[in-house]
């Protein structure tokens, strides 16, 4: 447990993450950002099990043996990102910003 | 005609950029395809490329439908699907989608 604890400090600190939701392949929530509402955790965790599973559905349809591991959806001010895991999602909210140019 | 003058400057930018994402190390294909999921471009094979095309033209449409469900002044920018054999990235517009698939990068 204290290895997920370790993770979710990281997760927090990191600029511009603005939630973090750990939910089940069932979309229920087990931990989120503290500052987030339940209300809204929920909604990610629905939203993204459901959009995550078709994107495994797409990947395996591509190759029967491969397996998704992570999906990340960006919209125009914030992404979310989804770690795909046998038994849980974990889905993180960030502000993003585009790369330096070089 | 401007407007075969204008495609042909704007297909030659296309073709430009097309060269440079190819030109990347790892990069294993890339698509155009239209909104509608009708390939344009592709450096795959026929079967592959109808795949892909109508795969993530899909996966498009109901990322962007969730993005836009929780804000409906959103709209998807960009997706990625990274799994253990490949990336695939996806780059939506107004009118196309530009698909590239690239080895994992870890």
């Amino acid at each position: 447990m204290s290895e997920v604890e370790e993770t979710l400090e990281r997760v927090k600190v990191q600029p511009g993450v603005e939630g973090y939701v750990i939910c089940d392949k069932k979309g229920q929530v087990l931990r989120r950002l503290p500052s987030m509402s339940q209300q809204q955790a929920e909604v990610y965790a629905q939203r993204m099990t459901s959009l995550s599973k078709k994107a495994r559905g797409v990947v395996r349809d591509l190759n029967p043996k491969n397996e998704l591991r992570f999906l990340r959806i960006r919209a125009k001010k914030h992404e979310v990102l989804v770690a795909y895991d046998q038994e849980f999602l974990v889905i993180v909210i960030q502000r993003w910003t585009p790369a330096p140019q070089v | 005609t401007a407007a075969s003058q204008c495609s042909s400057a704007m297909s030659s930018e296309v073709e430009e950029t097309l060269r440079r994402i190819q030109s990347h190390k790892g990069v294993k294909g890339v698509l155009i395809v239209s909104a509608a999921g009708v390939p344009i471009r592709s450096d795959l094979d026929p079967e592959e490329t109808n795949t892909y095309a109508a795969l993530l033209s899909q996966l498009a449409m109901k990322a962007r439908s969730v993005v836009r469900t929780m804000d409906e002044t959103d709209d998807l920018t960009f997706f990625r699907l990274r799994s253990k054999k490949h990336e695939i990235m996806v780059a939506p517009d107004a009118e196309y989608l530009l698909i590239v698939i690239q080895r994992p990068t870890d």
